[in-house]
C-alpha cells in the first residue's frame, strides 16, 4: 500500500494543480457591453458622460410625463380627451389611488442616484486626472447639484414628504430604508445647497444649445426664485429673479442691433415679439415652442428629431400629427367663446389660438404639438384669427422647465406678497410701489400676447386691481395660467397658493370651475388638507416600513385575509 | 498484494531477453497457419506488448504463411480470426506452425457479475447504494410514442410531478422533483446525458416559472431510442457530486454503446396518430348573437347600445353573409396529428473496438393545423482499446430540428373569436368563395376586440413561426489504467475528456398583413423577424478513480477524485422589418421598413472540483462521502466558492447472519443521509456595478450606474436529511424502496427583489430571502415476474409520494411585496405568500349563486319580487334594514370608486362578515394548488412472446383554477362563450346558478370558488400490446428480431375537473391557472421494430 502512495498524491496533485492554478483569474469575467465601477471615473470624459446621463434620465417620458401630469392633469385647465386610459380618467375624476403610476417616484430618485453618484466620484477623478481642473469639478457640482434638487424640488411639491438621499446607491449592503425628511426640512436644505454652488455653475457653454439645455447659472437663480417663492421668502425670490431679469436685459442691450427684429421692450422688459411685421402673429409661439431653445428660455430639456429617444409625452397625451385629440384636451371655459372675449382670454389674446383649438366639440391641446403657427391679426378685425399652423411629424417638442416669463410672474407674485396686509383704503405708497412693479410685470407679460404693437388698445389698467390683494393675486395667478398654460405649472401655483392660505377654499374654487357636475363632490376630495399632495405608492410602501401613507388616502381598511 | 506487479513487468522486459537469448528485435519471424481444413487466409497475425497494445501486425496470405519483422523479443504473438479462438504464443522461435481452433468447440463459459450502477462517479454496486435513487431501464418504454423520454418518465418515479405543459407540438414538459424549493429561481432537475451538463447562458431577467422550451431543447436533443437507462437522483447524498448544479435533482441518462459481438442492425418504424380531446363546448352563432345582444341591453338599459349591425341579422347588411353562421372555431382548427418515426442502429464490436452509430428521423403533426415538427438525430459512439490499459472513447452526436409552429396560440383564438363570423368570405347566396375572411376596418366599434383577433385558420395558414436548431456535440475521452487492469488487483484509473457543445438555433417569423385590417402603416404589416442564437460550450473534466485491492475480502474501497472546468460563449442576432410589398418576400434582408435589430453576447464559465469515496464492509456496512467545490462567476471573490458535503450509510440487514433463515426476505436495507447542496443565481456580473451607455443628450452620450451591486449574495443552500429503506423479497420478485425526507432551504434566491424607489432602483437583481422547508415521503414498489406460470407472467410497479412545502422564514416587506392587493376587478385571485404555511394557496370569494329578484318581498311574487334577493341579512339570516324601514341593499366596495349595488341575476357572494358589502374582507382561503399525493402505477402481463403493459399516473387533492371555463362564462366581453351560459339568469324569477350577461360591467366572475375546482384525476397513460417472433423461426428469413406493438396513449382520464385538462402546469408562487391551452392529445401508435 505505501507504494502508492507517491501514485496517489501526484494523481491528486495533477487534478488540484491543473484546476486550481489561475482559478481567480478564470472566473472573473468582465460585461462584455458595460463597464465596471473599478474601470470607471479615472477620466474627465467619465465624468461628462455621467452627468449627460443625468439628463437623459430627467429627459425619459416617464419624468416628463410627471412633471407635466403631477403639475398640471389636477388643474382647471385640463378635462379628458380622446381614448384616456382608466388611470387618467381616475385621476381626472379626482380618485388618485397609491397603485397608480403617478404615484410612483422612482424616476426622479433614478435622476437623484445618478447626481449623487456623480457627486460622490467627480472629486477622486479631480485627483487622478490631471486634464479635470478643480475649477471643472465645482462646475459640476454646481450642475448636478441643481438637477438633483430641481427633482427633489418636484417631489416636496408633490408629495410634501419625501425620503432624503445624499448617498449614491451602490452596494446592497447599504440601507435603503430610508424615513421621510418634512418638506420645509427638504426645501431648506436644497437650498442652502444650491446657495453654497450656485456662482460655481457655468455660465455660458460652448455648444449653444447646451445654454438652454444644460444648467446654467441663470437657470440656478431661476431654480432658486422658485424655491424662495415657495419657502414664502419673498425678498429672495425677487433677488434672484432681478438677477435672471438683468441677465436677459444684459443679452438684450448686447444683442439689439442682431435681434432688434425679434425681441423688443415691453415695458422695461425684453420679450420675443409675436408679430414681425406684416399682420401675421405667432412669432413668439415658433421661437419659444416651436424651435426651442430661445431668448427667452432658461432650461430646457433638450429633443432632437430624428434621435431615437423623443418626447412621446406630448405625443400621447397632447395630441401629435396623426391623433388630433391626446389623452387630455384643454377645459371648456379657456377656449369657449374666447373668439368674443371670455373670461381667460381676450379675443384679441394669441396663447388661446396657440395653445388650443376646436376638434369635433373637444378642445385640443395645441401647445408643444405645434412646430408653427400664423394668425392674422389685421388692425380693424375684432379679434386674432386663425390663419394656419403645422404640427410636428415626429414629437421632439422641447420641454421647457424655466423661462423668462415664469421668472418674470414669480417676481410679480413675490411683489405681491412683499406689499404685506394691505388695507384697501390706506394703501402705503411702498405697498403701491411693490403693486407698480407687480402689474408692470404682468403687464409687460400680458402685452405682448396681446399685441400691442400692433398699435391695438385692449390692455390691462392699474387702477382696476391696485387696491385689493386679492385682486392683485388674482391678476397675477390668472397671467400665469395664460402664459404658462398646459407646461406644467398651474397645479403647483394652486398649491402654493393653498400653502399660503393655510386652507384649501381658495384652490378649491378655482380646481372645480372644469367639472361641469359633481362640483360638491371634488370639493369633498379635495377638502382633506392634504388633499394637495399625491398619495405615496403601494409597492413603495410595501417595502419601505418607515413610510406612513398620506392620511387623506387612508382608505381605514387595509386588506385582511380571512381564513 | 499486486501492487509488485509493476516491478514484474519491468523484471520481465527487462531480464526476458537476456535469459533466452534467441531473438533481438529486428529477426523476421514467420509461420504458416491451419485449421482443419488446412492453410488459412487473411488470419490476423500481431506481435503485441504486456498491455496488449499491437506493436506490428500482418496478415497470412494465400497458402497460410505470415512473416514480420520483430520489434521487441519480449513481445507475444496473438493470432485472432472470426469464429476462432485467439491465440497468444510467447516469441521463442523464428519459424512457427499454428493450428486454429474453432471458438465453437470451446466450453461455454458462465459469467457471473454483479449490477452496477453509476451515477456521475463511482460504478458501485446496485446492493451498496446508500442515496435516494431510482433507475428505469429504457426498455421498459420501448416503442411508445414519446418524442422526448419525459413524458415516458411520468407516473414512473416517486417523487418526480411531471406535468406536459401544453399539447402543443414542441411544448415540453414542466418537473419538479420533491416539490418547489426555490421562490422564483430554476426548479427544474438537472439533466445530465452521459455524465455531460448542457451549459448555456441565461440572460438575467430570464423567467424560471415558464421557461421550459430550453431544457425541452434539451431533451428534444437526446433520442428516446438512444437511451439505455435512467437514473433519478433525489437526495443530497445523490446530488452532492453534482454540487450547485444538482440542487434540484438530477436525471441521469445513459445512452446506448456498442459491446463486443457480431454486428446487429436495428430497424424500427413507428406511426401515431393524435387527436384533441374536446374541451369545453361553445356556442353556435344564433345562441351567441342572442347572448351579446342581452349583454350589452342589461349593461346599459338601453336597445340602442344592443343594436349592433353584426348581431342583427339584417339582410339590407352588406356583410349579412358574414355573420349569419354557425362557425365551430374549435373544429375548424383542429385535425388528427400523424407522427412517423423511423430509426436504425449498427452495433457491435472486437477485441479493439466497440461502436453504436444510430440515426432517426421523425416527422409530426400536430393535432392543431399548422403544425409540424421535423426531427433528425444522430449518435456515434466509439470505443477503441489500443491496449489493456488505454482506452480512446469518442461520441458524437448531431441532432436537427425544424419546428413549425402556430404564429399565436390558434386554439384560444378559436374559443374567443365570435360563431356567427364567417371563416371564409362568402357570395351573396352564402356560398364559400374560399377567401379568408377578416373583419373589415369599419365594422362596429364595440367589436373591435374581435376585429384584432386573427382568422385563426388563416393565421395558421399565412403566418409562419418557424424554429429552427442544430446541436452538435463530439466528446473526446481518455481512459488510461495507470495501475493493474483486473479485478483482483489496485486499481488506479485516469480520465481525461473534453466536450464540445454547439448550439445554434434560428427563428423565422412572418405576420401578413392580411391578417388584420388596419393597413399598410402599421408597424405590424407584413412585419418579418428572424432571430438566431448561436452558441459554444467546452466542458474539460479529469477524474482519478482509486481501488485498492485488499487481500481481506470483507473490505472494499474506492474513491474518486475529479475536477472539471467549463467556458462558453454565446451570441445572438435578432432583425425585424415591416412592410414587405408583398408576403412572398419574407426574408428580412430584403427592402422594407427595418423596425428592430439588436445583438447580445454572453460568456460563462465555471470551476467544479469533487471527492467522493464509497466503502463496504463484507457488503453489508457501507459509508459514502462526497464532497463538491464550485467555483462560480456569479459571485465576488468572497463568495465565490461553495463547498456542498454528503454522507450515507447503508446497513443491509438481510445480509446478516441471524436473517438468514428468513429467506423468502432477499433484502432488507436502512440508509440514513444527509447532504448539502447549493444553488447559484442565474446571470452573471451581478458583483459589478455597472455602467451602461445609454441614450444621447445634446449631441453627447451618456453612462449611468445601470445596478446595485451585489456584495452580499450568497448560495443559495438546501439541505437534505434523507432516510430510505430498500426491501426485496422472494428473491427480488418483488421489490420496493421507501424515502423520507426533510429539505431546509436556506438563504432562498429572489430575483427582483423589489427596493424602495426612493434607492434611484427598484429592484435587486437577486438577494438571498429566507427559508423554506419541504417534507415528503415517497413509496415505490416493484413486482417482477410476480405470477409465473407456464408461458403467462406479470409485472407491476407502483409509486406515490407527497410532499409537503412551508415558508418558515422570510423578511415581512418580502413578503408584502409578494401578496397583491385586492385590486376590485373581476376574475383576479389574491396570491398570498405567508410565514408558515406553502406555496399554492389560492384565496377569493365563496360563490352562492345568482339572485331570483333584483326587489325584495317577504314572500315571493312571482316575477316581479321575492326574497331571494340582494339584501343584507345578519348572521342568523335575518334581512337588516335600514331607517326607513326598507331593506338594505347589497353592494360590492361599498365607498370605493368601485361602488356597485347588487341585481337581480348578479352573482352572490357569501358575506362573511355580514356587514352588506363585498369587499377584500370577504376573501377566504379556498384551497391549495399543490396535491397532496402524486403517482402511477402499472402492470405488464406477459405470454409466451406477446405482452400487455398498462401505465397509469394520478394526482390527487389539487384546486386547479379553471380560467378557460372563467372567461368562457363570464359574459363580460365579446368572446365567444361556453354553451353553459344557456342556463343564464335571463329575467326576474328565474332560478340558475349562472348570472345574467353583462357586457363589461357588474362584478359577476370575482374570483370565487365558482371557478376553483378539484384537480384529482386518474389517466390511463398508455396501454400498449407487443409481440415478438420467435428468433428461431426468423433465422431463416436472415432476420434476428421483429418486434410488433400497437400503444395508446392518454386513452382515458378519470376527473371531477371540468376543463379540458386537469394536468396543468405550475404558475408563479404555485398557484395553477388552466389558461385554455392545448389539451394533450390522445393517440394511437403502431410500430414494428426488425433486427438483422
Amino acid at each position: 500500500m505505501n507504494r502508492l502512495q507517491p501514485y496517489k498524491t501526484l494523481g491528486l496533485a495533477c487534478c488540484i494543480g491543473l484546476t486550481l492554478a489561475g482559478c481567480s483569474d478564470f472566473l472573473s469575467i468582465l460585461p462584455p457591453n458595460e463597464i465596471v465601477l473599478e474601470n470607471y471615473w479615472t477620466a474627465e470624459a467619465d465624468v461628462e458622460n455621467a452627468v449627460i446621463g443625468c439628463y437623459a434620465a430627467l429627459q425619459s417620458s416617464d419624468c416628463i410625463g410627471k412633471m407635466a401630469a403631477w403639475g398640471e392633469i389636477r388643474s382647471d385647465n385640463i378635462v379628458p380627451g380622446m381614448s384616456t386610459p382608466d388611470m387618467e380618467t381616475q385621476v381626472l375624476k379626482g380618485n388618485l389611488l397609491p397603485s397608480h403610476s403617478y404615484s410612483n417616484w422612482t424616476p426622479f430618485y433614478q435622476v437623484i442616484n445618478r447626481c449623487n453618484t456623480v457627486l460622490y466620484y467627480a472629486p477622486m477623478v479631480n485627483q487622478e486626472d490631471p486634464n479635470y481642473t478643480p475649477s471643472e469639478l465645482k462646475a459640476t457640482v454646481a450642475e448636478v447639484t441643481a438637477l438633483r434638487n430641481l427633482c427633489y424640488f418636484y417631489l416636496i411639491r408633490t408629495f410634501k414628504d419625501v425620503p432624503f438621499v445624499n448617498q449614491p446607491s451602490i452596494d446592497d449592503n447599504q440601507n435603503y430604508r430610508v424615513p421621510v425628511s418634512s418638506f420645509d426640512s427638504i426645501l431648506t436644505v436644497i437650498i442652502d445647497e444650491l446657495e453654497l454652488v450656485k456662482d460655481d455653475a457655468v455660465r455660458q457653454y460652448a455648444n449653444v444649445t447646451s445654454n438652454t439645455a444644460r444648467i446654467t447659472r441663470y437657470s440656478i437663480y431661476a431654480l432658486l426664485a422658485d424655491m424662495y417663492l415657495w419657502k414664502q421668502d419673498y425678498a429672495n425670490c425677487v433677488k434672484y429673479c432681478d438677477l435672471v431679469i438683468d441677465h436677459k436685459i444684459k443679452r438684450y442691450n448686447e444683442e439689439k442691433n442682431t435681434t432688434a427684429s425679434k425681441v423688443k421692450l415691453f415695458g422695461a422688459y425684453p420679450l420675443i415679439s409675436e408679430q414681425i411685421g406684416g399682420n401675421t402673429t405667432g412669432y413668439a409661439y415658433n421661437e419659444i415652442f416651436g424651435t426651442g431653445h430661445s431668448f427667452e428660455s432658461l432650461f430646457e430639456l433638450d429633443f432632437e428629431e430624428n434621435v431615437s429617444i423623443s418626447n412621446s409625452f406630448i405625443s400621447s397625451y397632447y395630441g401629435s400629427n396623426s391623433t388630433s385629440v391626446g389623452y387630455l384636451s384643454a377645459a371648456e371655459f379657456l377656449f369657449k367663446d374666447a373668439s368674443s372675449g371670455n373670461s381667460m382670454f381676450k379675443r384679441t389674446d394669441c396663447r388661446y389660438l396657440e395653445s388650443m383649438e376646436e376638434s369635433n366639440g373637444v378642445y385640443a391641446i395645441d401647445k408643444y404639438t405645434r412646430l408653427t403657427v400664423a394668425f392674422d391679426n389685421s388692425p380693424g378685425t375684432s379679434g386674432t384669427t386663425y390663419v394656419n399652423a403645422s404640427r410636428r411629424s415626429t414629437s421632439y417638442a422641447n420641454w421647457i422647465i424655466y423661462r423668462l416669463t415664469d421668472v418674470m410672474l414669480m417676481k410679480a407674485e413675490a411683489e405681491v406678497q412683499l406689499a404685506g396686509v394691505v388695507d384697501p383704503n390706506a394703501i402705503t405708497p411702498e405697498q403701491r410701489a411693490h403693486y407698480r412693479t407687480a402689474f408692470s410685470l404682468v403687464s409687460s407679460v400680458y402685452n405682448r400676447a396681446n399685441n400691442i404693437q400692433g398699435s391695438r388698445t385692449d390692455t390691462l389698467v392699474f387702477n382696476n386691481f391696485a387696491n385689493n390683494r386679492i385682486t392683485m393675486e388674482d391678476l397675477v395667478l390668472k397671467e400665469r395660467q395664460r402664459e404658462l398654460l398646459f407646461e406644467g405649472k398651474r397645479w403647483y401655483d394652486l398649491v402654493r397658493l393653498a400653502r399660503r392660505e393655510g386652507n384649501n377654499n381658495r384652490l378649491i374654487n378655482y380646481a372645480v370651475t372644469k367639472y361641469i357636475d359633481n362640483q360638491s363632490a371634488m370639493r369633498k376630495k379635495m377638502n382633506a388638507p392634504l388633499a394637495l399632495y399625491f398619495p405615496y405608492s403601494e409597492s413603495e410602501l410595501k417595502v419601505n416600513p418607515y413610510l406612513k401613507q398620506n392620511p387623506a388616502y387612508e382608505t381605514g381598511s387595509t386588506t385582511n385575509i380571512t381564513d | 498484494m499486486k501492487n509488485y506487479l509493476l516491478y514484474g513487468l519491468l523484471l520481465i522486459a527487462t531480464l526476458t531477453p537476456s535469459l533466452l537469448n534467441a531473438q533481438k528485435a529486428g529477426d523476421i519471424i514467420s509461420g504458416t497457419i491451419t485449421d482443419k481444413l488446412g492453410p488459412m487466409i487473411q488470419v490476423n497475425v500481431k506481435e503485441v506488448d504486456a498491455s496488449n497494445r499491437i506493436v506490428a501486425h500482418c496478415a497470412t496470405d494465400i497458402n497460410g504463411n505470415f512473416s514480420f519483422k520483430l520489434v521487441n523479443p519480449a513481445n507475444k504473438i496473438q493470432v485472432s480470426y472470426v469464429g476462432y479462438r485467439t491465440q497468444i504464443i510467447p516469441i521463442n522461435g523464428t519459424v512457427y506452425t499454428i493450428r486454429m481452433l474453432e471458438s465453437t468447440q470451446l466450453r461455454e463459459v458462465v459469467v457471473s457479475s454483479t449490477k452496477k450502477v453509476e451515477t456521475g462517479g463511482l460504478a458501485i454496486p446496485a446492493r451498496e447504494i446508500s442515496s435516494a435513487s431510482q433507475i428505469i431501464s429504457a426498455k421498459e418504454f420501448e416503442g411508445l410514442p414519446v418524442t422526448t423520454i419525459d413524458e415516458a418518465l411520468q407516473g414512473r418515479i416517486s417523487g418526480l410531478d411531471i406535468v406536459a405543459n401544453s399539447g402543443n407540438l414542441g411544448a415540453g414538459t414542466s418537473m419538479r422533483l420533491r416539490g418547489v424549493s426555490s421562490i422564483n429561481g430554476n426548479t427544474e432537475p438537472l439533466i445530465v446525458v452521459d455524465g455531460n451538463v448542457w451549459e448555456t447562458d441565461e440572460s438575467s431577467d430570464f423567467d424560471y416559472n415558464n421557461a421550459n422550451e430550453e431544457k425541452f431543447a434539451q431533451l428534444l436533443n437526446v433520442n428516446p431510442e438512444d437511451i439505455e437507462s435512467i437514473a433519478v437522483l433525489k437526495d443530497a447524498a445523490a446530488t452532492a457530486i453534482w454540487g450547485s448544479q444538482g440542487a434540484n435533482g438530477v436525471i441521469d441518462i445513459k445512452t446506448k454503446r456498442g459491446s463486443r459481438g457480431p454486428s446487429v442492425v436495428t430497424y424500427s418504424y413507428r406511426m401515431t396518430g393524435t387527436t384533441q380531446p374536446e374541451g369545453i363546448r361553445l356556442m353556435n352563432g344564433d345562441e351567441y348573437t342572442m347572448l351579446m345582444k342581452e349583454a350589452y341591453f342589461n349593461s346599459r338599459l338601453s336597445d340602442a347600445a344592443a343594436d349592433i349591425v353584426e348581431f342583427n341579422y339584417d339582410p339590407t347588411y352588406s356583410e349579412y353573409e358574414m355573420y349569419n353562421n354557425n362557425t365551430d372555431w374549435r373544429r375548424a382548427v383542429i385535425q388528427t396529428g400523424l407522427q412517423k418515426n423511423h430509426y436504425l442502429s449498427v452495433s457491435g464490436g472486437g477485441e479493439k473496438a466497440n461502436f453504436r452509430i444510430s440515426g432517426g428521423y421523425d416527422t409530426e403533426t400536430g393535432s392543431v393545423i399548422g403544425q409540424r415538427l421535423d426531427r433528425f438525430s444522430t449518435r456515434v459512439a466509439l470505443d477503441y482499446f489500443v491496449s489493456d490499459r488505454i482506452k480512446i472513447v469518442t461520441n458524437f452526436s448531431l441532432t436537427h430540428t425544424n419546428n413549425k409552429k402556430n404564429y399565436g396560440g390558434l386554439l384560444s383564438l378559436a374559443y374567443s373569436k365570435m360563431p356567427n363570423l364567417a371563416i371564409y368570405e362568402e357570395d351573396e347566396f352564402g356560398r364559400s368563395t374560399g377567401q379568408y375572411y377578416h373583419m373589415l376596418a369599419n365594422s362596429s366599434q364595440e367589436l373591435v376586440d374581435q376585429r384584432n383577433m386573427e382568422n385563426p385558420v388563416a393565421l395558421a395558414y399565412l403566418a409562419k413561426d418557424n424554429e429552427r436548431s442544430n446541436n452538435i456535440q463530439p466528446e473526446f475521452q481518455l481512459v488510461y489504467n495507470l495501475l493493474g487492469t483486473e479485478h483482483d488487483q489496485t486499481q488506479l484509473k485516469y480520465e481525461g475528456k473534453i466536450v464540445f457543445n454547439i448550439f445554434n438555433t434560428y427563428t423565422d417569423r412572418f405576420y401578413p398583413v392580411d391578417l388584420i385590417t388596419t393597413g399598410w402603416s402599421n408597424s405590424s404589416a407584413n412585419l418579418s423577424s428572424s432571430d438566431n442564437y448561436k452558441s459554444l460550450g467546452i466542458t474539460t473534466t479529469h477524474t482519478a478513480t482509486f481501488i485498492p485491492h485488499f487481500d481481506n475480502t470483507d473490505h472494499s474501497f474506492m474513491a474518486l477524485l475529479r475536477g472539471q472546468t467549463t467556458s462558453g460563449n454565446s451570441a445572438s442576432q435578432s432583425t425585424s422589418a415591416y412592410g414587405f410589398p408583398t408576403g412572398n418576400i419574407t426574408s428580412t434582408s430584403a427592402e422594407a421598413i427595418l423596425s428592430g435589430f439588436s445583438t447580445s453576447a454572453g460568456q460563462w464559465r465555471s470551476i467544479y472540483l469533487t471527492f467522493s469515496a464509497h466503502y463496504a464492509y463484507k457488503g453489508r456496512y457501507m459509508a459514502d462521502f462526497s464532497i463538491r467545490r464550485d467555483g462560480s462567476t456569479k459571485f465576488g471573490p468572497q463568495q465565490r466558492w461553495g463547498n456542498f458535503p454528503a454522507v450515507s450509510l447503508r446497513w443491509n440487514a438481510s445480509d446478516e447472519p441471524f436473517m438468514e433463515n428468513l429467506g423468502w426476505i432477499s433484502m432488507l436495507s436502512i440508509r440514513p443521509g444527509w447532504g448539502k447542496v447549493g444553488n447559484q443565481p442565474g446571470s452573471d456580473y451581478l458583483y459589478f456595478s455597472k455602467y451602461t451607455p445609454s441614450s444621447t443628450y445634446v449631441g453627447q452620450t451618456s453612462i449611468y450606474p445601470s445596478n446595485i451591486r451585489l456584495s452580499n449574495l450568497k448560495w443559495e443552500s438546501k439541505e437534505t436529511w434523507n432516510i430510505g429503506f430498500d426491501l426485496g423479497f422472494f428473491e427480488d420478485m418483488i421489490t420496493s424502496d421507501v424515502n423520507l425526507y426533510t429539505q431546509l432551504t436556506t438563504d432562498l434566491l429572489m430575483y427582483n427583489r423589489a427596493l424602495p424607489g426612493s434607492s434611484g432602483y427598484t429592484a435587486l437583481q437577486v438577494q438571498n430571502v429566507g427559508s423554506m422547508r419541504n417534507r415528503g415521503w415517497e413509496f415505490n414498489i416493484n413486482g417482477n415476474r410476480l405470477i409465473h406460470k407456464g408461458r403467462f407472467s406479470t409485472d407491476f410497479n407502483v409509486t406515490f409520494a407527497n410532499n409537503m412545502n412551508t415558508i418558515i422564514d422570510m423578511d415581512p416587506t418580502v413578503l408584502s411585496s409578494l401578496n397583491s392587493q385586492f385590486d376590485r376587478s373581476n376574475g383576479s385571485y389574491l396570491t398570498r405568500v405567508q410565514l408558515n404555511n406553502p406555496f399554492g394557496s389560492i384565496y377569493g370569494f365563496r360563490y352562492k349563486g345568482v339572485y331570483q329578484y333584483t326587489d325584495y318581498t317577504e314572500n315571493e311574487v312571482r316575477g316581479v319580487s321575492g326574497p331571494d334577493a340582494p339584501v343584507v341579512r345578519n348572521k342568523d339570516g335575518g334581512v337588516i334594514l335600514d331607517e326607513t324601514g326598507r331593506p338594505k341593499p347589497m353592494y360590492f366596495c361599498y365607498g370605493t370608486t368601485s361602488e356597485y349595488e347588487f341585481k337581480g341575476g348578479d352573482a352572490i357572494y357569501e358575506d362573511i362578515n355580514n356587514d352588506g358589502n363585498i369587499n377584500e374582507l370577504d376573501i377566504v382561503y379556498l384551497g391549495s394548488s399543490l396535491p397532496k399525493i402524486t403517482g402511477g402505477f402499472g402492470f405488464k402481463l406477459n405470454y409466451g412472446r406477446l405482452s400487455w403493459n398498462n401505465q397509469f399516473n394520478f394526482r390527487l387533492g389539487n384546486m386547479i383554477i379553471n380560467s378557460a371555463r372563467m372567461n368562457a362564462e363570464s359574459m363580460y366581453t365579446n368572446n365567444n362563450q361556453s354553451k353553459a351560459v344557456n342556463w343564464r339568469w335571463r329575467t326576474e324569477g328565474d332560478r340558475t346558478s349562472v348570472p345574467r350577461a353583462l357586457y363589461n360591467y357588474g362584478y359577476n366572475w370575482l374570483g370565487s370558488d365558482r371557478f376553483v375546482e378539484g384537480g384529482s384525476f386518474l389517466r390511463l397513460n398508455y396501454s400498449q400490446l407487443s409481440y415478438s417472433f420467435d428468433p428461431a423461426t426468423l433465422k431463416r428469413f436472415g432476420l434476428s428480431q421483429i418486434r410488433l406493438y400497437v400503444s395508446a396513449n392518454n386513452l382515458f382520464c378519470l376527473t371531477g375537473y371540468s376543463g379540458a385538462d386537469p394536468e396543468v402546469g405550475y404558475g408563479g408562487y404555485g398557484i395553477v391557472y388552466d389558461a385554455s391551452q392545448t389539451p394533450r392529445a390522445k393517440s394511437m401508435t403502431a410500430g414494428i421494430t426488425i433486427g438483422l
